[in-house]
């Protein structure tokens, strides 16, 4: 082994930095470098990451890609009579026509559920709805009673387990004015809400049928005539084609592209903060100041989050994109859309990053940056608050002025510009300015609060005492 | 002799001027008329100092008396407010690369692997990745720390974490070393450990320059000492001037009659005063002849011995040694040669006690 002191004695170092050779030394740049991959190595890769960023969303959008094949899952099979008095004969003959129709319909849940999401993707609002009324094997044979005097009897019948309902149609019912005539319906005790549900459609169903067919009526035709008409909504594109219009999901963009930059930038701002506020309490901050200047430490810092932020901006995107592509639907998103991600990213990231670095260094605890973080979250919370009247009104008042308000532009600007209203070019230019000016402002005195903060210690300053240290020599 | 003698709480005629600062060629620290505040306290004031290349220097005082501040301005993390520092012919901040600091309040990164901690110290301290990982393997072995590489900080005892805290001060082989308070916290094997690496590394060529409360560290160790107490300095010697010229003037007696009365001794011609311990040399209540102004407390009919007695200026110690001696059948006589912690002790009461400590004072905690 050689030993790193062993110099022989009395002889001085003559090279620049001491013993160490020059092919041995690194660059300034290489330290912000050193800085930056720590923090990220020890914020990205670590299980709690994995797990929280990673496994985390990944789980959710895979519990919800199958949640309906759980809530699919069939109840037990019903076998067994429904006694129903009508005298006319109509309620029964298409009660039993509907029952034998549900005997015979397939029963494998999974097709049941796939073909709902297929339905649910091409814009079927009722057709994850309906899952929910699998009711599994349904055998059911109806007796006819003409008597009204045999209710009780029947009643009793249900009671005893006998019967599976018992069912007494008001004949009225079957008139062109039925009013507020009623059918009386009896289940067992044990019955499961989802059959009894299903009873009722079946018997609301039969009667209206009957209803029709007692006044001479065509059931079909008229349902078909009151069916609303499909309208086939098409928006023009750049190109001079059409693409099928989705109002729901396009709503969605703006504040999913919003979103999808707070949490990035959010998330490693918070990183920063807390590993900037354990670098001070773990007191190797001094240590840290004694090889590197607090604006590399902080350059560092910043640059090793941002790598976090941006694979959590990766990782969140890709799955939000390969969940439209899988619905057909990734043509929502214009190219020129991911561009503008790119930047107002970039401004949101060093904003919220420098906020959040400064007040690390001028706290000893994550309580007390609470206080500090605050006011600036109000602000940045401006756009979350007012997303609807900002997508609403892309260019009201509202959402023009909020676009050159500092730390709220990048947030409120995606909103508008992922949002189906063109925004003025001079409006996105003038706030990609203002954002970047404020952004360097931001750095510049953000980096000033750090060079203090990092070597105060006891009582935590508040936000004026901290606007003070900007000046401090 | 009289109670109003002069006390060791005001500043002996026979305590020289021990401000003997060391010529600024060749030096690796350069401080000049440094001042520096906290609010309204008064961290470091009017402070001088010149480091020669090669010295191994202690740096002393009490708590709160400005050493981590002086120190913490050589390093360029906080600034005079008025005066010049220069280190390496530079500032601090333009040879970090050449400079290791071990500060009063180091830390580690808790979940951080040891080797991994020492690599990216290294790395910031100039180091490639290469000679950051063959120097903190080096050192590990060299300080008995073999093995612990893959272990998380949080694993180690705290004198193996202050160990590895050196460990990141020197990896870099820096030229200049500054010390905070290096051995607080370690147990005697380990400092005896710690102290043979920064004499080494001081014989190698290295500058060290240490702060500590440890006197006798201080003065098996250093070449040079400076003691400052209230941010003012009040002694920058080498050790050899400070004991040259702080003449031994307290005689260590043990009569032979344990009864005997601490009046008796006092009555020797050139005794200035007389207690059981050096400490107690400057109550009156032992001194003879009390003050009027004054209530005296009764004199001890025995002492504990032995008796320190300490000659009154303008009489030669050797005489009154000579006159005890054969006024009183003794046991044991000798002349006290005056220890770092004597010279410590007598310089910090006479500049006016101990400093408060600056607690919740930024950037002024410890000395």
């Amino acid at each position: 082994m050689t030993n790193p002191i062993s110099r022989p004695t009395g002889q001085r170092p003559t090279n620049f930095s001491g013993g160490i050779p020059a092919r041995e030394r690194s660059t300034p740049a290489s330290k912000v470098m050193a800085v930056a991959w720590r923090e990220f190595k020890h914020t990205a890769l670590t299980k709690a990451f994995l797990f929280g960023a990673v496994i985390l969303p990944l789980l959710i959008w895979g519990i919800i890609a199958i949640s309906p094949l759980f809530l699919s899952r069939e109840p037990p099979p019903l076998t067994g009579t429904i006694a129903i008095i009508d005298p006319s004969g109509l309620v029964v003959a298409e009660a039993t026509k509907q029952f034998a129709e549900l005997e015979n319909r397939p029963k494998n849940p999974a097709e049941g559920a796939m073909e709902a999401m297929t339905q649910a993707s091409k814009g079927d609002p009722t057709a994850l709805a309906q899952l929910g009324e699998d009711t599994g094997k349904v055998i059911i044979t109806i007796t006819s009673e003409t008597d009204p005097a045999k209710a009780e009897e029947l009643r009793a019948k249900v009671g005893a387990n006998e019967l599976v309902a018992f069912v007494n149609v008001d004949q009225q019912l079957l008139t062109a004015t039925p009013g507020d005539a009623r059918l009386d319906l009896l289940v067992q005790t044990t019955t499961s809400p989802k059959h009894t549900s299903l009873f009722t459609r079946v018997l609301r169903n039969a009667t209206v049928k009957a209803r029709i067919a007692n006044t001479g009526g065509n059931y079909d035709q008229l349902t078909a005539m009151l069916k609303s008409p499909e309208i086939n909504t098409e928006r023009a594109t750049r190109g001079g084609g059409t693409a099928k219009e989705r109002g729901d999901a396009r709503m969605l963009v703006p504040i999913v592209f919003m979103m999808l930059m707070w949490i990035a930038t959010f998330s490693s701002g918070q990183y920063l903060l807390t590993t900037t506020i354990e670098e001070k309490s773990n007191k190797v901050m001094e240590v840290l100041l004694s090889a590197v200047s607090p604006m590399q430490l902080l350059m560092g810092k910043i640059l090793g989050q941002a790598f976090v932020s941006g694979l959590i901006i990766l990782i969140y995107g890709s799955v939000a994109f390969s969940g439209l592509a899988f619905l057909s639907m990734a043509d929502l998103i214009q190219p020129m859309l991911v561009v503008y991600l790119v930047i107002y990213f970039t401004m949101a990231y060093f904003m919220i990053a420098t906020i959040m670095a400064a007040v690390g260094s001028a706290v000893s605890d994550l309580r007390e940056a609470q206080a500090l973080v605050t006011p600036a979250m109000m602000i940045l919370m401006l756009p979350m608050i007012l997303w609807l009247p900002i997508s609403d009104s892309p260019n009201g008042t509202l959402a023009t002025v909020t676009s050159f308000l500092p730390p709220a532009i990048p947030f409120v600007m995606m909103l508008r510009l992922a949002g189906s209203e063109p925004i003025a070019i001079w409006q996105v230019i003038l706030s990609i300015v203002v954002g970047f000016a404020s952004m360097f402002a931001m750095i510049w005195g953000g980096a000033r609060i750090f060079r203090v903060g990092v070597l105060m210690q006891g009582k935590p300053p508040t936000p004026l005492e901290l606007l003070k240290w900007i000046r401090y020599r | 002799m009289t109670a109003s003698a002069p006390s060791a709480l005001a500043p002996r005629p026979h305590f020289p001027n021990m401000i003997r600062p060391a010529p600024e060629t060749d030096a690796a620290i350069t401080l000049r008329n440094v001042e520096k505040r906290f609010g309204g306290t008064r961290a470091v004031s009017g402070l001088d100092l010149v480091v020669p290349r090669g010295s191994l220097c202690g740096f002393l005082g009490p708590n709160g008396a400005g050493k981590s501040t002086t120190i913490r301005m050589i390093m360029s993390i906080i600034y005079p407010d008025s005066g010049s520092v220069r280190v390496l012919d530079d500032t601090a901040l333009a040879n970090k690369d050449r400079i290791g600091y071990l500060p009063e309040e180091r830390g580690l990164y808790r979940t951080m692997r040891v080797g991994e901690f020492l690599v990216y110290l290294g790395r910031l301290k100039g180091l490639t990745a290469a000679a950051a990982h063959r120097n903190a393997g080096e050192w590990l072995e060299r300080i008995d720390l073999r093995g612990i590489a893959k272990k998380k900080c949080q694993e180690l005892s705290k004198g193996m974490q202050q160990k590895v805290q050196f460990i990141a001060s020197v990896i870099h082989d820096p030229e200049l070393l500054i010390l905070d308070e290096p051995f607080s916290g370690l147990d005697p094997v380990n400092t005896h450990l710690l102290t043979g690496i920064i004499q080494e590394l001081n014989r190698s060529g290295k500058t060290i320059i240490f702060s500590t409360h440890q006197m006798y560290t201080a003065e098996a160790m250093c070449d040079r000492v400076v003691l400052i107490n209230h941010g003012t300095k009040l002694l920058d010697a080498t050790l050899s001037e400070v004991r040259a010229q702080f003449e031994p003037r307290e005689i260590q007696f043990e009569p032979v009659d344990e009864t005997l009365p601490v009046e008796r001794v006092l009555a020797v011609p050139g005794v200035e005063a007389c207690a059981p311990d050096a400490f107690a040399l400057d109550e009156p209540a032992v001194d003879s002849g009390a003050d009027e102004e004054r209530p005296s407390r009764p004199l001890p009919q025995t002492s504990t011995y032995p008796l320190t007695v300490r000659a009154a200026d303008g009489h030669d110690p050797q005489r009154v040694m000579h006159t005890i001696l054969s006024t009183f059948p003794t046991r044991m006589i000798a002349l006290k040669r005056p220890t770092l912690n004597d010279v410590f002790f007598q310089l910090v009461h006479a500049s006016g006690g101990t400093a408060p400590a600056l607690s919740n004072i930024p950037q002024a905690t410890g000395g």
